[in-house]
C-alpha cells in the first residue's frame, strides 16, 4: 500500500485488494457447498419410483469427480462470467445469471427501502437522543435502541402483517404487486424495481401500488436495522458535541439547538457512511428473513429454494453475487471515506 | 465497596454454574434402547409433518420400551438418504399418477418399487401376484389378488397405511364449478359471474410443463389445463371419456383379446393452440419423444411396456398419410390399464417442433413455449412467481361436459396463479382478498379458522377426499427393523385417531390399507391393518412384541446417534 | 486503523495503568452502578444470571415434562395450570419456555467462547508480530465478517446437520472474525508501547511479550463484545430455526418453537409464538445492555486510541 496515496491510488489498491476478498469468498463457499450431502438428481426424482442411475446422472453432471478437479472448473467457469444452469426444480436448464438477474431486482428495492427507513428512524431517533444526554427522551430511545434489533426480524414481520393487512387493511400482507394483473397491470419491465419502472410510465397509479407493497417488508427490516444507527448517530453526536470545535462555537455564544444541527450533526454524520458497509451484510442476512416472510420473490428466497433443492450452481451463483455486491459496497465506501478523510488513506 | 476479591469470586462462580448447567445436560447418558424415526422439515408434505412426527415419537414410547429420536432433513437430502437405505424408519407419502389401484400396490410391494421407496422389503410371492394382478383386467380376478396382497402386507408390514389428508379449497363463495377432483382440478369448468378472470394462490411450485418431465402435482395439473390427451376425467370422478380420441378402447372394440394391442381414433381435424396439426404421426412422435429421452425424474417408466429402454416403440399409424387418424399400440405385456396412462399427463401429444434432444424449456428468450391444445393456453410464466393461463379460443371440444350440465368450456378467460412461500402468507392473501382462491395447502388450523369466518368473509371451503395416501416406512434389512416383531409392534403402538384429531383437527382420514378406500372397490382396499392390529392402539401387545424382540433392539442402541439426546 | 498517534500516548498509558485486569471493569461496574450505563449493566448482569438459574433448575422449576402431550384438545389458551398455554401438540408451554433457557445459554456458550477460544489467540499472534501472516489471516477474516453472517451459519449448518453442538459451531464461524478484528486492532495499538518495547529490549521473548504483556490488557475490549455477540448469537439460532437448519424436534428451543407456532398465528393463537418471542427478546435485550452498559464505562478509557 502507498504511504501517501493519493485518492486514485487508494482506490486501484481497495479495488486490487477487493479481489482476494472474492476469492477467499468462493473457495470457503465451495468446500462448503461440495461437502453437502443430498443432491440435485434424487431431488428431480421427487419421491417417485426411481428407474433411473442416479450415479449416471451424476456423472453426466460432473457431480461425483474430486473436489480438486471440480474447483479449477469452478473457479474459471464463475471468472468468465459462466454461472452454469439450474440444476433444481424450478429453474431446471435456465442459466442461472440470468434468473439471478431476474430476482436481483426485487432484493435491491427491498434493500432501498429498508436503508431509507432504517435512516430516517435512526438519525432522528439518534439526534433526540444525542442531544438529550441522560434526559428521559435519551432513555426512551436508547431502550428503543436496544430493544428493536433484538427482535427476530420474522416475528416484527409477522407482527406488522397482522396490525397493518390484517387488521386495518392498511397495506397488503404480502408480494411485490397485487396478484392479479387484469385489473393491476403490473409496470412494464424495464429495470425490474417496480417503483421505477412506474415512474418511467408515468403511472401514478402503479407506483402507489408498488410502494404499499413495498411499505411492510422495509418497515420490517428498516425497524430492525434502525437501532444500529441509532446507536452510532447518538455516540457520534455526543463525541462532536463535546469537542473542541464545538466548544468553542458555545463560547461564541452560538445557541445550543443551532450548534447541534449546524456542527455537531453534520459531523456525526461522517462515521455513519463507515458504518453503512457493515450494515449492508446485516441487512442481506435480514432480507433473506424478510423476503420469505412477505413472499417477496428476490434472491433471499432464491437462495433458500436453491438450498432446498440442492441447486449447486443456484446456491454458488446467488451467494457469489452477494460477495460481489458486498465486496463492491465496501470499495464504495472505503473510497467514500478516503475522499472525505484523508487520514484514513494511510 | 466490594473487595476486588469478592468480586472474582462471583464471576468465578457463575462462569461454573454455565460450565457446570452444561455438561449436566450434554453428559446425559444415551437411552438403552432407542430407535430414529425420520421425517421431511421442509414442508414436502404441508407444515404438519413436525407435529405427526412429535405424536409417533410420543405413541410408541408408550411402550415403555424404546426412545424415539426424532431426525429431519430437507426434501433433497431425505430423498437421496432413503434411497440409499440410509433411514431405518421414516414418514412418506404417495399422489398417484393414475387412477388405478395398481398404482398402490405395485410401487410399494414389488422388490423394484419397494427398493425405490426404501423399504427393500422383497418377497416372491407379491412379486408374482403382483405381475397377474397387472395382466388382468378381470375385477373379480384382480380383487383376489389384491385380498392376498393386503393380507400378506399386514403381516410382513414394510409399512404402516397411517391417514389419508383431505383435499381442500377455499374461495370466494360467488365462484361456481369447484370440485376437489381425484386427478385433475378442473379451472376449465369453473364460473365466478360477473368477472372474466379469476386469481389463485398455492404453495406448490412446479417443476417443468414439459408432459416428457413433469412429474409432480402442481406441473401435472397445469398441464391437464392446457394439454389434452387421449382420454379425459369426468367433471367430477375418475371415469374416462373420449378426449382426443373419439371414443374409449373397449376389450373386443379398441383392446385386442389378448390385451396387448390398443387402437385409438383421434377426431379429425385437430390442431395445437399455434395452429400446426395434431394427427396420429404427431401422438406417435410425442410417445416415442417420451421413452427416448427418457429424463431423469419423470414418469417415462409408465410407459414401460410400450417400448423397453432404449428400444424403439412398435406404434402403428395405418391411415397415414390420409386422415392419419388411427394409432395402434402394441405393448411388450398386457397392460390392464392402458388407458388410465394414456389419461395421464405423461401420454400428452405435443408439437412436432419441441425439443426432440431434451426436455423443451418452458420459457426461451422470454417467449413462453409451453404449446398444447387445451380449454387453457400458458400465455405468462415468472418462475416460482406467476402463471397465466388464457382461454384457447379454438379449443376443439367445448362441448366435452355438455352432458354434465356445462354446455361449453373454458368458461373464464383467464386463470392466474400466483405462488406464496408458506401456507400462513396463503392464508393471509386469500383473508385479505388479495386472492379469489386458496389451493394447496393450507395448515388444519387455518383452514378450522376460516371456516368459521369464512360466512364473514364471503369465503367457501371446501373439503374432500384426496387419493394422497400417508405411512411409515421401515427399512426391512437394517436392524432393528429387520425384525418383523419390531415392525408388528409399532403397527400395534401407533394412534391413527390422534393424528388425525389432533394434527389435522378433523382433516384427514385414518386409514388401515395402502390403497384408499372410496375410490375402488372393497375388494382393493380391505382394511387389514385395522382387521390385524385393531382399530385403536393396543399397548400391551406392542410393549410385549418390543421385549420378545429386544435382543435385536439392543444391539441397535449403538447404530444411534450418541450425540442425540434424548429429553424424557 | 487503530494505529496510536504519539500525542495519544499518555492516554493510554493510563489506560494502560488503570486497565491492568478485567477486575478493573468490575470495580468501574460498582463505581457507576447509578448513571444509566450502570443501571443497563447491572440489569443485563440479572437477566443473564436468572436464565443461567432457569436453566439450571430447569428441572425442579418445570410443572411437567416439556415433551408431554396433553391429551386435551392442543391450543389450550394460559390457565393456572398451564401458565403459558399449551402448543399445537398440546405440551406445556411454561415447561418448555424453562428448557428453552437451557438450549439458548448451550449454543450460546458454545458458540460465543469457541469463538473467542479461537479468535482471540489468532488476532494476538496476528497483530503483534504482522507481516505476511497477518496480511492473509485479516484478508481471509474480512472476507467472511463482510459476508452476511446468517447466510454463513446456514450454508455451515446445512454441511454439519442439525444439533445444539452443530448450531453452536455454525455461530462460532460467524463470530471468529469479530474477535479477531477486535483483538488484532487493540494489539496494534498496544504492542507499540514504551513498556512493551522495554520488555523486549529486557529480551522477553514474542511469547511472552504476547501473553505477559498485550493479552492481559487487550482483554479489557472482550466483554463488551462478547456481550453483543452473545445477544446476536440467540438470534441467529433463532434465524437458523425458522430456515429450517437449526435444532431438531423436540428440543424445547425458543426459536424452534416460535418459527412452529407463527403459522397459528393469523387463526387466533398468540399465546404459543408471544411466550418464545418473549424469552428471546428478554435474554437479548439483557445481553445488549450489559454490552452497551460496558461500552459506555469502557469506553472514555479506549476511546482516544480507538481511531
Amino acid at each position: 500500500m502507498p504511504k501517501q496515496g493519493s485518492l486514485l491510488a487508494y482506490t486501484v489498491s481497495r479495488l486490487i485488494l477487493a479481489l482476494p476478498t472474492l476469492l477467499v469468498l468462493l473457495t470457503v463457499l465451495f468446500l462448503v457447498l461440495r461437502i453437502l450431502p443430498g443432491d440435485p438428481i434424487s431431488a428431480l426424482e421427487a419421491g417417485r419410483r426411481s428407474t433411473r442411475d442416479i450415479a449416471a446422472d451424476k456423472a453426466r453432471l460432473g457431480l461425483n469427480l474430486p473436489w480438486w478437479v471440480q474447483y479449477p472448473v469452478y473457479l474459471s467457469q464463475v471468472f468468465s462470467g459462466n454461472f452454469g444452469t439450474s440444476l433444481g426444480q424450478i429453474y431446471l436448464g435456465q442459466p442461472v445469471l440470468q434468473v439471478i438477474l431476474q430476482k436481483l431486482p426485487a432484493t435491491i428495492e427491498l434493500a432501498t427501502g429498508a436503508m431509507l427507513v432504517a435512516t430516517l428512524v435512526g438519525v432522528g431517533t439518534g439526534i433526540i437522543a444525542g442531544s438529550r444526554r441522560d434526559r428521559p427522551p435519551d432513555i426512551v430511545v436508547r431502550l428503543y435502541g436496544s430493544i428493536i434489533w433484538v427482535i427476530p426480524v420474522f416475528w416484527l414481520g409477522l407482527m406488522l402483517q397482522l396490525v397493518f393487512a390484517v387488521g386495518l387493511h392498511w397495506f397488503p400482507p404480502n408480494l411485490r404487486y397485487e396478484p392479479d394483473p387484469v385489473f393491476f397491470p403490473p409496470p412494464s419491465h424495464l429495470t425490474g424495481l417496480y417503483t421505477l419502472d412506474s415512474l418511467l410510465e408515468g403511472r401514478i397509479d402503479k407506483l402507489a401500488i408498488s410502494l404499499a407493497h413495498l411499505a411492510l417488508p422495509s418497515l420490517t427490516l428498516g425497524l430492525v436495522l434502525s437501532g444500529f444507527f441509532t446507536r452510532t448517530v447518538r455516540a457520534n453526536l455526543l463525541r462532536t458535541i463535546n469537542s473542541d470545535y464545538v466548544e468553542a462555537a458555545r463560547a461564541r455564544g452560538i445557541r445550543e439547538r443551532y450548534i447541534v444541527y449546524r456542527y455537531a450533526f453534520r459531523n456525526a454524520l461522517i462515521p455513519v457512511v463507515t458504518i453503512l458497509g457493515l450494515q449492508f451484510a446485516i441487512l442481506f442476512a435480514g432480507a433473506v428473513l424478510t423476503e420469505r416472510t412477505f413472499s417477496w420473490d428476490g434472491m433471499g428466497t432464491l437462495l433458500l429454494t436453491s438450498i432446498d433443492s440442492r441447486d449447486y450452481p443456484m446456491i454458488q451463483g446467488t451467494v457469489i453475487v452477494y460477495a460481489i455486491i458486498i465486496v463492491a459496497i465496501s470499495v464504495v465506501i472505503d473510497v467514500i471515506n478516503g475522499f472525505i478523510d484523508p487520514r484514513v488513506r494511510y | 465497596m466490594l473487595s476486588r476479591t469478592v468480586i472474582l469470586a462471583i464471576v468465578v462462580i457463575v462462569i461454573l454454574a454455565v460450565g457446570i448447567g452444561a455438561a449436566v445436560v450434554l453428559l446425559r447418558p444415551a437411552p438403552a434402547a432407542s430407535i430414529t424415526l425420520w421425517y421431511n422439515s421442509t414442508g414436502h408434505y404441508g407444515d404438519t409433518e413436525p407435529a405427526v412426527a412429535q405424536l409417533i415419537k410420543a405413541q410408541i414410547e408408550a411402550t415403555g420400551k424404546v426412545t424415539v429420536n426424532l431426525q429431519s432433513e430437507d426434501w433433497a437430502s431425505y430423498r437421496a438418504d432413503f434411497a440409499k437405505g440410509n433411514l431405518p424408519f421414516f414418514l412418506l407419502g404417495w399422489y398417484p399418477d393414475y387412477f388405478d389401484t395398481d398404482d398402490y400396490v405395485s410401487p410399494f410391494y414389488s422388490t423394484a418399487g419397494a427398493q425405490s421407496e426404501g423399504a427393500f422389503y422383497t418377497n416372491a410371492t407379491m412379486d408374482k401376484w403382483i405381475t397377474n394382478e397387472t395382466a388382468s383386467v378381470d375385477p373379480t380376478v384382480r380383487g383376489a389378488y389384491f385380498q392376498q396382497l393386503q393380507t400378506q402386507s399386514a403381516k410382513d408390514v414394510p409399512y404402516i397405511p397411517l391417514w389419508t389428508t383431505n383435499a381442500h379449497v377455499v374461495y370466494d363463495s360467488d365462484i361456481t364449478g369447484v370440485f376437489l377432483h381425484p386427478v385433475v382440478f378442473k379451472y376449465f369448468i369453473m364460473n365466478k359471474p360477473g368477472f372474466d378472470h379469476i386469481t389463485v394462490g398455492t404453495t406448490d411450485s412446479p417443476t417443468s410443463f414439459d408432459p416428457a418431465l413433469a412429474y409432480d402435482y402442481f406441473s401435472t395439473n397445469i398441464i391437464n389445463q392446457v394439454f389434452d390427451t387421449l382420454l379425459v376425467y369426468e367433471p367430477t370422478n375418475g371415469t374416462l371419456l373420449p378426449g382426443l380420441a373419439a371414443q374409449v378402447p373397449t376389450v373386443g372394440n379398441g383392446i385386442s383379446a389378448d390385451g396387448k394391442t390398443y387402437t385409438f381414433q383421434l377426431r379429425p381435424g385437430l390442431t395445437f393452440t399455434d395452429g400446426s396439426s395434431l394427427n396420429a404421426t404427431t401422438v406417435k412422435r410425442a410417445i416415442q419423444r417420451v421413452i427416448s429421452l427418457n429424463l431423469q425424474g419423470s414418469a417415462e417408466f409408465l410407459l414401460e411396456q410400450v417400448a423397453a429402454l432404449g428400444k424403439t416403440p412398435t406404434i402403428d399409424t395405418p391411415n397415414c398419410p390420409g386422415p392419419c387418424t388411427t394409432i395402434v399400440f402394441h405393448l411388450l405385456q398386457p397392460v390392464g390399464l392402458f388407458n388410465q396412462i394414456m389419461a395421464f399427463s405423461v401420454a400428452a401429444p405435443v408439437p412436432w417442433w419441441y425439443n426432440q434432444t431434451g426436455a423443451q424449456q418452458d420459457v426461451v428468450n422470454g417467449n413462453v413455449k409451453v404449446t398444447g391444445d387445451g380449454p387453457y393456453s400458458l400465455t405468462s410464466l415468472t418462475s416460482n412467481q406467476q402463471y397465466v393461463l388464457q382461454k384457447n379460443t379454438n379449443y376443439y371440444n367445448p362441448g366435452l361436459y355438455s352432458a354434465f350440465g356445462i354446455p361449453t368450456i373454458p368458461i373464464l378467460s383467464k386463470i392466474i396463479i400466483n405462488r406464496y412461500s408458506d401456507s400462513s402468507s396463503l392464508k393471509l392473501a386469500i383473508q385479505t382478498h388479495q386472492i379469489n382462491m386458496a389451493y394447496r395447502t393450507l395448515n388444519p388450523t387455518d383452514l378450522t379458522a376460516l371456516q368459521g369466518s369464512a360466512a364473514s368473509l364471503n369465503l367457501k371451503v371446501d373439503i374432500g377426499t384426496s387419493p394422497q395416501i400417508r405411512f411409515l416406512v421401515f427399512n426391512v434389512k437394517t436392524a432393528p427393523f429387520n425384525d418383523v416383531r419390531v415392525r408388528q409392534a409399532i403397527a400395534y403402538a401407533v394412534d391413527r385417531s390422534s393424528i388425525v384429531s389432533n394434527v389435522f383437527h378433523g382433516f384427514a382420514v385414518t386409514l388401515y390399507s395402502m390403497v384408499p378406500p372410496g375410490f375402488f372397490g372393497p375388494d382393493y382396499s380391505s382394511p387389514v391393518f385395522q382387521t390385524a392390529y385393531g382399530s385403536s392402539p393396543d399397548v400391551a401387545k406392542a410393549t410385549s412384541l418390543f421385549s420378545a424382540a429386544s435382543l435385536a433392539i439392543s444391539l441397535s442402541m449403538f447404530q444411534t446417534d450418541a450425540l442425540e439426546r434424548n429429553w424424557l | 486503523m487503530g494505529i496510536v498517534k504519539p500525542a495519544e500516548a499518555e492516554d493510554t498509558e493510563k489506560l494502560v495503568r488503570s486497565s491492568s485486569s478485567i477486575g478493573t471493569i468490575l470495580n468501574l461496574l460498582l463505581q457507576d452502578r447509578r448513571t444509566l450505563a450502570g443501571v443497563l449493566s447491572w440489569v443485563g448482569i440479572g437477566v443473564l444470571v436468572s436464565f443461567v438459574v432457569i436453566a439450571i433448575f430447569a428441572y425442579p422449576l418445570a410443572p411437567y415434562d416439556p415433551q408431554r402431550i396433553f391429551l386435551t384438545p392442543p391450543n389450550q389458551p394460559p390457565s393456572l395450570q398451564h401458565l403459558m398455554g399449551t402448543d399445537d401438540l398440546g405440551r406445556d408451554l411454561f415447561s418448555r419456555m424453562l428448557y428453552g433457557a437451557r438450549t439458548s445459554l448451550e449454543i450460546m456458550t458454545i458458540g460465543v467462547f469457541l469463538a473467542l477460544a479461537i479468535g482471540f489467540p489468532i488476532g494476538l499472534v496476528s497483530g503483534y508480530l504482522g507481516g505476511k501472516l497477518d496480511r492473509v489471516l485479516v484478508l481471509v477474516m474480512d472476507s467472511v465478517y463482510a459476508f452476511p453472517g446468517l447466510l454463513l451459519a446456514a450454508m455451515v449448518a446445512l454441511f454439519l446437520g442439525k444439533g445444539v453442538f452443530n448450531v453452536g459451531i455454525a455461530i462460532t464461524v460467524i463470530y471468529v472474525p469479530t474477535y479477531f478484528r477486535v483483538t488484532r486492532n487493540q494489539t496494534l495499538s498496544v504492542r507499540e508501547e514504551t513498556y512493551v518495547d522495554a520488555a523486549r529490549a529486557l529480551g522477553a521473548g514474542n511469547w511472552t511479550v504476547i501473553w505477559s504483556y498485550i493479552a492481559y490488557n487487550v482483554l479489557i475490549s472482550i466483554p463488551v463484545v462478547f456481550s453483543l455477540s452473545a445477544a446476536d448469537a440467540i438470534l441467529t439460532a433463532a434465524g437458523l430455526s425458522f430456515l429450517g437448519l437449526g435444532l431438531e424436534r423436540p428440543t424445547p428451543d425458543w426459536g424452534l418453537d416460535l418459527s412452529d407456532a407463527q403459522k397459528f398465528l393469523t387463526s387466533g393463537v398468540w399465546w404459543s409464538s408471544f411466550f418464545p418471542g418473549v424469552m428471546i427478546i428478554i435474554l437479548t435485550v439483557g445481553l445488549s445492555f450489559l454490552g452497551e452498559g460496558l461500552n459506555d464505562i469502557v469506553n472514555p478509557l479506549l476511546r482516544k486510541e480507538r481511531a
